[in-house]
């Protein structure tokens, strides 16, 4: 173990931490670039909210357990003296996420109920101003919590691979991955298949901008410093690779552009590719935090 | 000539110039200050751990865990070989990564540097672990906080020297404030070469080494928390 002390103070349910933060804040981030007008926006906009709403309650749940005590988790929330801290940001970014989640929650139930009691017309006033308000505050909280995982760990020991400039172009790309792959798979059993089939061209791009920015990172890694040329040998040849190999490179970039390119667009493709992606970029943000 | 421009001249006191809303008023009052650091000579350590050990007994560390401790590293082949003892502690750092880390505001620094760990607001989180470049913190596995090297805090406030100072039968440590040019710190820094450890990390520490051995770069990898039996690295770091 490299590292001045002889054991890693986070352990793997801070790396599963940091991996489904990704998720949560990806699902917001790919609802939102969702059209009103297209069929089906409105219950993807439901599942993913409530999908994303227990992805942050788990988070949360994971980081009391994980507290050594869980009963000062509260001084995260209410102590202001630090904000220099990304942790403490952090801790605050979820805790804001959550209220605007319950918030935007209230409002899609407030209008499904005025849709199904035929009440078709649209938004108007205030509370087109809200809803436009809300809509944009969540994509901003999203954005955050999917990039303050780079911050905290470029400030540590731990993670040498998290120190490159690309770090959290990856956390955003990993999140987004994750938030279309969860889309995807939450959209796939409502619709005769027409908004997942539109999900699904997002992919192809998203996949290809992932491995690119793997790429440069690997690429700013190798003339970073030892610590950081040691862990991508770790992570390319080493205790690591059968992972890295096998999660990121072949489930996460390798079958989705293989099937979404070549094979014809089907559910069980699309079903398919989004778990594949899904195992692939969590696995590429828990990688970054474990590989030392 | 205005009282302002000749108190500044004579460099004597002056209530109208130590006002808070002057500059020089603001200098002045931190100069007043101490700014604590330690100075420890390599060419005197001896490795006898008495300061280990006085440092255990003053705060009852608990076994397995350091607040302080002395590295054994040896170079060379036989029959080239040497050995050499480098007394570790947290670095008090100017720019410390566990203060900037801390979510919960319960590490802080004191007026005269010394960075300490409020227990009541730690809830052991353990990012000041993760921050820390020299494992300095630890958790205390009977009163579960983070904990560290205080600069024995409770005896600096008495005028007293901390207790690994006390206990080196060598005086290769040396305690004081280092913007004191009177002090045998200071003095002893302008007369002598000196490193830190880790310079790479950029913390700025306040723990300086007289170290013309460059045996600090034989402990560039491990850490205060890290085994202190015998370790026996290459010149580029790498262990064996």
């Amino acid at each position: 173990m490299s590292g001045p002390l002889p054991h890693a103070p986070w352990g793997a349910p801070v790396g599963t931490y940091f991996a489904l933060a990704g998720m949560a804040s990806g699902l917001t981030l790919v609802s939102s670039f969702v059209p009103e007008d297209v069929q089906g926006a409105q219950s993807l906009r439901w599942r993913t909210a409530w999908a994303s709403t227990g992805t942050i309650f788990l988070c949360v749940l994971i980081l009391l357990v994980d507290l050594g005590r869980p009963e000062r988790f509260f001084l995260m929330l209410t102590e202001f003296s630090n904000l220099g801290s990304a942790m403490s940001l952090g801790a605050k970014l979820l805790a804001v996420k959550g209220i605007l989640l319950g918030l935007y929650l209230y409002f899609l139930h407030r209008l499904r109920r005025a849709r199904a009691a035929g009440d078709v017309s649209p938004l108007e006033g205030a509370t087109k101003v809200f809803q436009a308000f809300l809509s944009a505050a969540l994509a901003l909280t999203a954005l955050a919590v999917a990039v303050y995982p780079a911050f905290v760990l470029s400030r540590t020991w731990l993670a040498p691979l998290a120190r490159s400039p690309i770090t959290s172009f990856l956390f955003v790309s990993t999140a987004m991955l994750m938030g279309w792959a969860c889309a995807v798979l939450l959209s796939l059993p409502s619709t005769a298949g027409g908004l997942a089939m539109q999900l699904g061209r997002l992919s192809l791009p998203l996949v290809v901008i992932q491995g690119v920015l793997l790429l440069v990172h690997a690429h700013m890694l190798r003339d970073g410093g030892r610590h950081q040329e040691r862990a991508l040998e770790a992570l390319l040849s080493g205790h690591a690779a059968p992972a890295f190999w096998a999660l990121v490179v072949v489930a996460g970039l390798a079958v989705p552009l293989l099937a979404l390119s070549l094979l014809p667009p089907r559910r069980a493709t699309l079903a398919v590719s989004a778990a594949a992606v899904l195992l692939g970029a969590g696995a590429t943000r828990y990688l970054i935090f474990s590989v030392r | 000539m205005t009282e302002r421009a000749q108190a500044e001249l004579s460099g004597q006191p002056c209530p109208l110039v130590d006002s808070v809303l002057t500059w020089q008023g603001a200098a002045r009052r931190l100069r007043a200050v101490p700014r604590l650091g330690m100075l420890i000579d390599l060419r005197t350590c001896i490795g006898c751990h008495a300061c280990s050990v006085a440092c255990k007994a003053e705060f009852d560390v608990p076994l397995g865990v350091f607040r302080d401790t002395v590295k054994y590293v040896e170079e060379g082949r036989y029959p080239h070989v040497t050995r050499h003892f480098v007394p570790v502690l947290c670095n008090h750092c100017e720019d410390a990564p566990c203060l900037e880390a801390c979510p919960t505001g319960a590490i802080t620094r004191r007026p005269d540097g010394q960075i300490a760990i409020d227990p009541g607001d730690c809830n052991v989180n353990r990012f000041c672990m993760a921050a820390c470049p020299y494992g300095a913190i630890y958790v205390d596995p009977f009163e579960n906080v983070a904990q560290k090297c205080t600069f024995c805090e409770h005896r600096t406030a008495e005028g007293r020297a901390p207790a690994c100072v006390d206990a080196c039968p060598t005086r290769c440590r040396i305690f004081g404030d280092l913007d004191d040019p009177r002090s045998e710190i200071a003095r002893k820094v302008s007369t002598n070469a000196t490193s830190v450890w880790k310079p790479e990390a950029g913390t700025q520490p306040r723990v300086l080494y007289v170290d013309p051995k460059g045996a600090l770069s034989l402990v560039a990898d491990t850490g205060i928390q890290m085994d202190t039996r015998p370790q026996y690295p290459d010149r580029d770091g790498r262990g064996s």
